[in-house]
């Protein structure tokens, strides 16, 4: 019996991976395609009928790197990104936390905060351009980390928010009337247990900075632009150059991936640690 | 440091320490509030100045040119505003609807027991994950009428074309485009939300002999209404503020059946350089948001917090 | 040993005399000055295989002179707003930057002027701005009485077609139709067979204005009357906009209402379309098999009736901090050898000697069309302020009407009116 009922769970888990693969191969369509591109001369991706079948090339790699210069793009990325994410979440992890033991009176204050995750990047594009280049800080990394970690903190507290708000009260009641500090509790108690939900906080934060373009387009020059500068400019105004598309599109999001399968796997163990009853 | 058992061992204590100081709150946001302050509070008030000016950057001279509410009026009163308002909402909310019920399914099916689920959740959040602008060049290709690789696998299936960018069918391939690309946004939120349901509620449950659905209708979805609104509500700011990838596929037509809110505002605003119509379209626009996510926020609010438990 | 290698030195100096003379005479950079060695120049320009040479040929000019050059390449949209941006706020982040002539209105009062670059640089190149098309370099170069750009990139329309779909249409491969009826007639031949006769661009892009424009001349319109008021909307204006809807709609590929240059270029290359309209920069692409399906089949001439100017100078700023570097840098860049050597690894030169040039000839054919188009009466954008608001018109309602939302003598009219409001409320109508 014992020995049956394995064999079932094992041939559903089968069945299951089965259907999964089916899916994502159907769902990601789109996106190999995109890494094809990059693999493969502009003539294959753009031919009639679509060749499926084609002659490898890493003359896209070579663009990339020989005559755009990537590297430099992707390094100012993640740069900028990296530093950002920390500095984010650093600072709205705190703010998520108190925020999360307040709903009527702090509501104000987090309805600002929304407010400021509404306004568009336009809005304030050319005020922030003015400013920037009035105090020197043009084509700058700062200037680029700190317009980005400040459009990024709404989401991060709202987020995280509710990931605290999981954890139930009497945790912080009982540490505090052990003596701990409310410092101490936030840091020894409660991040541990958001972990995941941090993370999970982390990847979009980062994704959205890796990708912004508005304020790379207006704030940077030569020094400190990023990598979605340089692939929009693969479209030329005489015809898009598709294997350098397609190759920066592969090594822009490649890290990001990576990124988020090491962050899944603290998901779970983050959050099973779950709330203490 | 142990977390000694939650049992109140003095009555009065606990109370004095159940809620959290008003100090405490000041300092803990202090650092994100000053940044959000300084960094994008001091643009908004130039930008609702520059909303009130005839600014335009190729007129020199034209940021001393106060002309009041002018620029809100000319734009209010513009069918063209009107028409990208009604493709705003209608795009908003049947992306954002079938982003949620596809992200709640993935999620869930997620969850359950297989191999390599590790590998497939992250590999499902890849659509989230590539630039934009990107994804609506790509999907340019895709989309083509005649060439492309969509309507070639259509052929291949027995179905005729599908006129993607076509007068009837470009909201929706843009819908669709969306989807895709954002459905693993809600995945992720709701996957975190799944991860922290209590298993031992759910053995509980399904020892009292619930089956799997109605643990679902009756334990999971509630548990995950938080979590859904939070991701709504971004979605939905997400999807105002959409625009690379909307322009790149259509160019914002044909006529103005994919001239969202932002696309509108580009055109018009920042693409001819006049800061001040960018300005005060923007401003009506963080208006429109607040009103449509409004509802959800509100639901947020009521009795949400820590001490609800 | 030292009166051997001496004498070895004398016998061999005529050799490297006139080596030496001969690299003078190919090397510009020889004769500049090291004035401003140590200074940095920052350029602006677009994407695309004519920019990166620019790139390329400027490691010469350090060398030369010491000066750092530095490219910025920036897709179209935002090369124009970032250089709009940075213009407008006295930034100076670049000193240089390439500029497409349908905006010399906007920036030319940021723009140093360059007629006398010889005589304020010393060492600086002669301009040698006969050798330009001279109509050209008027439209390239010259706002409000100033020459603020000098030629980079010279572009005219040219149309292609595809030889091969000619003769099996039984048309004459090598024969260029010489007017836009002709060029429907025989796009009818050729619709058929997923083949279409004209890859029409009709979305809400430049290339959609280009195409107005190209009918609009063809058909006698003129942009402004004698006292300056727009005639968008005149005879011409109406018959175009039916032309492009009725006719050469009709024969180009459906889905074609979101289409802007990438698409156009995708149809004639992939042979979905048999004729096209096609600017010489993508030339290169179209004529590489690792871009495109038709690479050995293409014919070219100039446009029939009207061809529309493109292209772009190069200017510096007025706000430079490197203004003399600056100049000396643009005038170098310009000079004929220089130019020649961009052409050879993918510029588009705009010189007469450089299109003129057998090696060039040689490693692009079209060139002499280039040429021809250039000198000949060609067409320019709304020499307007803010023209771009214009183009923008234009576009939108051919799209409308092509779209079927409105009826083209609706469209038309639409766009008179569009056109002389916005001139109205800026104060260009003098009216």
């Amino acid at each position: 019996m014992a020995t049956s009922s394995k064999t079932n769970r094992t041939s559903r888990k089968l069945l299951w991976t089965l259907f999964w693969c089916v899916l994502a191969f159907v769902y990601l369509f789109p996106y190999t395609w995109m890494v094809l591109t990059g693999f493969r001369h502009g003539v294959d991706t753009i031919s009639m009928p679509p060749r499926f079948i084609f002659e490898p090339t890493l003359a896209g790699f070579k663009h990339l790197f020989e005559v755009t210069g990537f590297q430099k793009y992707i390094i100012n990325s993640a740069v900028v990104t990296i530093v950002s994410v920390v500095l984010v979440i650093g600072v709205s992890a705190p703010a998520a936390y108190a925020l999360a033991h307040v709903s009527r009176r702090g509501g104000a204050l987090l309805v600002a905060i929304l407010i400021a995750r509404i306004i568009p990047a336009i809005a304030i594009g050319v005020p922030v351009y003015l400013i920037a280049t009035r105090l020197h800080q043009l084509d700058t990394y700062q200037a680029l980390v700190v317009i980005n970690v400040a459009v990024n903190i709404p989401f991060a507290i709202w987020l995280m928010r509710s990931f605290f708000m999981e954890v139930h009260p009497t945790l912080r009641e009982a540490a505090i009337s052990d003596g701990c500090s409310e410092w101490q509790v936030f840091t020894k108690i409660m991040l541990p247990l958001v972990l995941g939900g941090m993370l999970a906080t982390a990847v979009f934060v980062f994704i959205g900075v890796w990708n912004e373009f508005l304020f790379a387009l207006i704030l940077t020059t030569s020094v400190s632009p990023t990598a979605p500068l340089a692939m929009l400019g693969f479209r030329t105004q005489y015809g898009v150059q598709w294997d350098a598309v397609g190759a920066a599109a592969f090594l822009v999001s490649t890290p990001v991936i990576v990124f988020a399968f090491i962050m899944q796997r603290y998901l779970v163990q983050g959050m099973t640690m779950g709330s203490v009853k | 440091m142990t977390i000694s058992q939650t049992v109140p061992r003095d009555g009065i204590a606990v109370r004095r320490h159940r809620r959290i100081r008003i100090s405490t709150v000041v300092w803990f946001t202090l650092p994100a509030a000053a940044i959000m302050a300084l960094v994008l509070g001091v643009p908004l008030v130039y930008s609702f100045y520059y909303s009130l000016t005839g600014w335009s950057l190729v007129i020199p001279g034209s940021d001393q040119d106060f002309i009041g509410l002018l620029n809100y009026t000319d734009i209010l009163r513009s069918t063209e505003f009107w028409a990208s308002i009604r493709v705003t909402l209608i795009y908003a909310v049947v992306a954002v609807s079938l982003e949620c019920a596809l992200g709640i399914l993935f999620a869930v099916l997620l969850n359950l027991e297989f191999f390599g689920r590790g590998l497939f959740r992250s590999l499902m959040l890849i659509p989230m994950v590539i630039t934009p602008a990107v994804v609506g060049i790509f999907w340019k290709l895709l989309y083509e009428q005649d060439s492309g690789v969509f309507n070639y696998l259509l052929g291949t299936l027995g179905f005729e074309p599908v006129p993607w960018l076509s007068l009837t069918v470009a909201l929706a391939s843009v819908i669709i485009m969306d989807v895709w690309q954002s459905t693993p946004f809600f995945t992720l939120i709701i996957l975190a939300g799944l991860q922290s349901l209590d298993r031992d509620t759910v053995s509980a449950a399904q020892a009292d002999g619930a089956n799997a659905l109605q643990v679902f209708r009756y334990l999971t979805l509630p548990h995950l209404v938080p979590y859904i609104m939070i991701a709504a509500a971004f979605r939905i700011i997400g999807v105002m503020a959409d625009f690379d990838k909307i322009f790149l596929l259509t160019l914002g037509g044909p006529g103005n059946v994919t001239t969202t809110l932002s696309v509108y505002a580009y055109n018009t605003g920042f693409k001819v350089f006049d800061i001040g119509r960018t300005t005060a379209i923007s401003w009506i626009y963080v208006v429109f948001v607040l009103a449509i996510s409004a509802p959800l926020i509100w639901r947020l609010f009521r009795g949400a917090s820590v001490n609800r438990h | 040993m030292k009166r051997r290698t001496f004498t070895a030195g004398l016998v061999a100096l005529p050799f490297l005399g006139s080596s030496l003379t001969r690299a003078f005479a190919q090397d510009a950079g020889a004769s500049l000055p090291k004035t401003y060695s140590g200074q940095k120049i920052r350029a602006l320009a677009s994407t695309g295989a004519a920019f990166e040479a620019m790139a390329t040929v400027s490691r010469d000019f350090t060398e030369a002179t010491g000066v750092a050059v530095e490219y910025v390449n920036l897709s179209y949209n935002e090369q124009y707003q970032k250089l709009i941006l940075d213009l407008t706020s006295g930034a100076a982040s670049f000193d240089v930057f390439n500029f497409a002539y349908q905006w010399k209105f906007e920036i030319e009062p940021y723009c140093a002027d360059l007629s006398n670059i010889p005589a304020e640089i010393p060492g600086a190149p002669d301009l040698g701005l006969e050798d330009y098309p001279q109509r050209a370099l008027e439209i390239y170069g010259r706002a409000n009485n100033k020459l603020i750009g000098l030629p980079t990139l010279g572009d005219v329309t040219l149309f292609v077609w595809n030889k091969e779909a000619y003769k099996a249409a039984g048309l004459d491969p090598e024969a260029a139709p010489k007017t836009w009826d002709e060029v429907v007639e025989r796009g009818a031949k050729l619709v058929g067979n997923s083949q279409f006769g004209y890859a029409m661009p009709a979305g809400k892009g430049i290339q959609t204005t280009v195409t107005w424009i190209m009918v609009f001349k063809s058909m006698g319109g003129e942009y402004f009357d004698a006292s300056g008021a727009p005639t968008f909307g005149s005879e011409a204006g109406v018959n175009t906009m039916k032309f492009l809807v009725e006719k050469l709609a009709a024969i180009s590929p459906p889905g074609n209402l979101a289409w802007d240059f990438p698409e156009m270029f995708n149809s004639l290359s992939t042979g979905q379309s048999g004729q096209s309209m096609m600017w010489p920069g993508a030339f290169g692409d179209l004529l590489n098999p690792q871009r495109s399906q038709v690479h050995d089949k293409i014919g070219w001439s100039p446009m029939p009736q009207a061809s529309l100017l493109g292209g772009w100078s190069m200017g510096v700023n007025d706000s430079s901090r490197s203004k003399d570097a600056a100049k000396l840098y643009v005038a170098w860049l310009t000079s004929p050898d220089i130019v020649r050597r961009m052409g050879l690894i993918g510029g588009a030169p705009a010189r007469i000697s450089a299109l003129k040039d057998a090696e060039l000839i040689k490693q692009a054919p079209n060139r002499p069309a280039v040429l021809a188009g250039l000198q000949g009466d060609v067409a320019e954008y709304p020499p307007i302020k803010e023209a771009e608001q214009i183009h923008i018109m234009i576009y939108d309602e051919v799209n409308a009407a092509v779209a079927k939302i409105k009826t083209p003598e609706q469209a038309a009219s639409d766009l008179q009116g569009k056109v002389e409001s916005f001139m109205r409320r800026r104060g260009y109508l003098k009216t």
